[in-house]
């Protein structure tokens, strides 16, 4: 009786745990929310961008995510629940408060419902048709179709707003250059949709009604303002066009009309040049982010091109980057990602940068970053 | 013998009961008699000479009086104690600002102890100009332009004589001062809502001279020199500008369109903007060969230039003048056909469209183009015959969108015709200028004289 007892007590235990063994299984090691404030620039100065959180899978964003093994164990849902893990990404783009990034590896688009709590895929990428090979970025017009840039596809491949596949563009274009065009970037903007083309160094600009190509600029005979491996780029609200040359490590600004309007950057590791300008995006203020994959950090603009600050260099406690490609500024979730900032830091729009690199080092997939600037008391 | 004894001693009793009289007379008996009756004639004696109390301030040392080469009376005390055994003696306050003879205790300075012309003892009446410039300067009282109770001799309407909480001895704060005669300025200043800084904060006395001046108004220089003493930045322009607005260099100065002192309108203006000034620009006559009645332009016209909309002239002219063709704030040529160069027309792009002109082919700067074909670059950069935008364009108002006045538009002596018609598309003109064209920004019109494959000069 004693035997069995004890036999009973050992069975409980082992049971227990297992079980708890087994609800720490499922909690992420890699934290990435400091419990001490990163800001850029550091103390003294007065910070302008905290480095927020990271997402990296579902269990970031998951809505009421119990913390701890035992909570697991209690409602065992979360145990069956896969967590939906981001692969190496690139493009990122936030349209009415979903986030959107190209995942390259996983050969899809992952849109991130904070709201909901969710990661999920538009289904139209599991068709034949719409099956995406390397997808590198992407964006949204005003009835939510998305448009994906495919390196390997070498088109752009267009989803509907319930996420069905339903055409694609910019494959064939141009005379003799389908061996060379490549698009890396697609924008939507007042009713047109533009298209940079690593291959060509051209802007192509498309109906997205018929979808036939309209126009394309981005040579010059004069020396200095062609493109030079275009990679990315974003749109202002004023209509003028940003690009990061991958060639020159130039930015280059222009006009609809493709007229030559400014440059900035240049080929270094100093502040103001670049070593491997990816995304870029502008904020409200109209200040200029620069994704420089050299040197893993992002540098901010002024409109007349004057370096501000950088943020997310290496070495960091949280915050760092590592192979930083996209990035997305926005208003949208500020109230979602303002628990994250220090007391008193008030957000007034968040940055989003994907790093290619880095999760084995616990840098997230996504860093999330708040522009703002401390309450006066 | 004893009768000539008794006759002298009677004559010495005699001769000593007269002496001891006049060595004892009283008060009453100085001004009885004839030596010092005009004391007591003063039109306004002292108090102790009218009741005859020369004893309150004099008393006899000696017996006899009077003596011949001395004084047989002196006063019973030195000024001023003597004064303040009657009157509250003065520097007991805080009045810590004294008129310098109080100071040193000399009351005769300024007043006869036993009476004057004047109230107070003063040898003055009403007028007392002629007792203060017997110590102060008489200049500041002998300007062309007078205050006005300087020019009477009222200097007590402003100033104690004696003690006084405030500089220059002033009855009150300067303001004060000034407001408790200029009463109805006060009530309106009350009310006011715009006011100039010095008016509502500082003393009058920053830009009126209290007492003359050589300028009107009592100011203390001449408008504008006046004005820019703070106004610095204005002065600096107004003393290089190639082109000023006349009436700084005329009379009233800054005065001609700002109140000195309040308005109920912005920048001390005495309408709103443009009615200030319409108040000139609103007629025929102003100017040799006059300007334009610009309140005719405006009257019952359809549509507006965007500022004037607003009622605002100042986006476009600069009020105190500019550099450029009347007193636009920035470039803009006074032929109306001049050789192109790039910023001659700054006036009118600092609001419109900077890249208007930039590109001969365009498909967002411009509507007004065939295809990308840039028309306003067509009409205007020219190097040899560039049209200033007043060939088609009103600067104020027209009856026509866009400000072009189809039946308003002058070439000289003839009104010439337009004949604009604006399609959603494109549209078509045919001016006076050239035969009739039409445009077309979807599908461009092919001309004849022109090649859709011209390329932007640079």
């Amino acid at each position: 009786m004693k035997s069995h007892i004890k036999s009973s007590r050992n069975l409980c235990f082992t049971l227990l745990t297992f079980l708890l063994l087994a609800g720490c299984a499922t909690d992420t090691t890699c934290k990435y929310v400091s419990n001490e404030p990163i800001f850029f620039p550091p103390a003294p100065d007065e910070p302008r961008i905290q480095y927020l959180t990271g997402i990296n899978s579902t269990s970031d964003i998951r809505i009421n995510k119990k913390k701890g093994g035992i909570s697991f164990i209690a409602t065992g849902k979360e145990q069956e629940e896969a967590d939906i893990i981001l692969g190496k990404s690139y493009g990122i783009e936030v349209h009415k408060g979903k986030i959107y990034v190209a995942e390259g590896q996983g050969k899809t688009v992952r849109i991130i419902d904070l709201k909901a709590g969710t990661i999920t895929e538009p289904k139209g990428v599991k068709s034949p048709a719409g099956a995406l090979k390397y997808p590198l970025n992407l964006t949204l017009d005003d009835d939510d179709n998305l448009y994906v840039a495919d390196t390997a596809r070498r088109d752009v491949a267009v989803y509907d707003a319930a996420g069905n596949y339903k055409t694609s563009f910019a494959k064939g274009y141009g005379k003799g250059l389908e061996a060379k065009s490549k698009i890396t970037d697609v924008k939507f903007y007042k009713g047109k949709l533009y298209a940079l083309d690593l291959g060509s160094g051209l802007v192509r600009v498309f109906d997205p009604k018929t979808l036939e190509q309209l126009t394309e600029f981005g040579k010059s005979d004069k020396p200095g303002l062609s493109l030079s491996l275009p990679g990315n780029f974003t749109i202002d609200d004023d209509g003028f066009i940003y690009i990061t040359n991958l060639g020159s490590n130039k930015v280059t600004k222009y006009d609809l009309d493709g007229n030559y309007v400014g440059s900035f950057g240049g080929v270094g590791d100093q502040f103001g040049q670049f070593s491997k300008p990816k995304g870029i995006a502008l904020d409200p203020s109209k200040q200029i982010y620069v994704v420089d994959g050299g040197t893993n950090v992002v540098q901010l603009f002024n409109d007349q091109f004057r370096v501000l600050t950088y943020f997310g260099m290496p070495g960091l406690p949280y915050g760092s980057l590592n192979n930083p490609a996209g990035i997305a500024t926005s208003t949208d979730n500020i109230a979602y990602f303002q628990k994250f900032a220090a007391p008193g830091f008030k957000v007034t729009h968040l940055i989003y940068v994907t790093s290619q690199f880095g999760s084995e080092f616990c840098i997230p997939r996504i860093s999330v970053y708040g522009f703002g600037q401390m309450e006066k008391k | 013998m004893f009768v000539m004894n008794r006759l002298l001693n009677i004559f010495y009793l005699a001769l000593s009961l007269v002496i001891f009289y006049q060595g004892t007379s009283s008060a009453q008996t100085c001004s009885a008699t004839s030596c010092h009756q005009a004391i007591i004639r003063a039109e306004k004696p002292h108090a102790p000479v009218q009741a005859q109390e020369c004893l309150s301030c004099h008393h006899q040392k000696k017996p006899n009086h009077p003596l011949l080469g001395d004084r047989s009376w002196e006063l019973v005390a030195k000024v001023p104690t003597l004064c303040n055994q009657c009157h509250t003696p003065f520097g007991k306050t805080n009045k810590n600002v004294m008129h310098s003879p109080v100071k040193d205790g000399d009351c005769l300075a300024c007043h006869k102890p036993h009476g004057g012309a004047g109230q107070f003892l003063l040898g003055v009446r009403e007028d007392r100009t002629e007792l203060c410039v017997s110590c102060h300067d008489p200049a500041p009282f002998k300007q062309q332009f007078m205050h006005g109770p300087v020019a009477v001799g009222a200097c007590n309407k402003c100033h104690q004589p004696h003690e006084s909480k405030e500089k220059a001895l002033l009855d009150s704060p300067v303001r004060v001062v000034c407001l408790k005669c200029h009463t109805d300025f006060a009530k309106d200043l009350k009310k006011a809502k715009a006011t100039h800084p010095p008016v509502k904060e500082g003393p009058c006395t920053a830009c009126h001279n209290p007492h003359g001046s050589t300028v009107s108004k009592i100011l203390r220089q001449r408008i504008p020199d006046l004005c820019v003493g703070c106004h610095g930045t204005i002065g600096k322009k107004l003393a290089g500008v190639k082109v000023p607005h006349k009436p700084l260099t005329q009379e009233g100065g800054c005065s001609a369109c700002h109140s000195a002192h309040y308005s109920e309108n912005k920048r001390l203006l005495p309408f709103d903007e443009m009615a200030t000034c319409l108040s000139c620009h609103g007629t025929d006559n102003l100017g040799t060969p006059p300007l334009r009645n610009i309140k005719k332009d405006l009257d019952g016209k359809k549509f507006l230039h965007g500022p004037i909309k607003k009622g605002e002239c100042v986006p476009c002219h600069d009020p105190h003048g500019s550099d450029n063709f009347r007193m636009l704030r920035g470039a803009y040529p006074a032929e109306i056909y001049v050789p192109y160069k790039e910023g001659i027309y700054n006036a009118c792009l600092g609001c419109h469209e900077k890249n208007l002109l930039r590109y001969a082919e365009t498909s967002i700067y411009t509507k007004f183009r065939n295809g990308k074909r840039n028309l306003h670059y067509v009409h205007v950069v020219n190097s040899r015959k560039s049209r200033t935008c007043r060939v088609c364009h009103q600067p104020h108002a027209s009856n026509g969108d866009k400000l072009i006045d189809a039946e308003n538009m002058k070439f000289g002596e003839w009104t010439i015709p337009v004949n604009l018609n604006i399609t959603s598309s494109g549209g078509s003109c045919a001016p006076g200028c050239h035969q009739s064209f039409r445009y077309d920004r979807d599908k461009p019109v092919v001309y004849k004289t022109y090649s859709t494959s011209t390329k932007r000069s640079k």
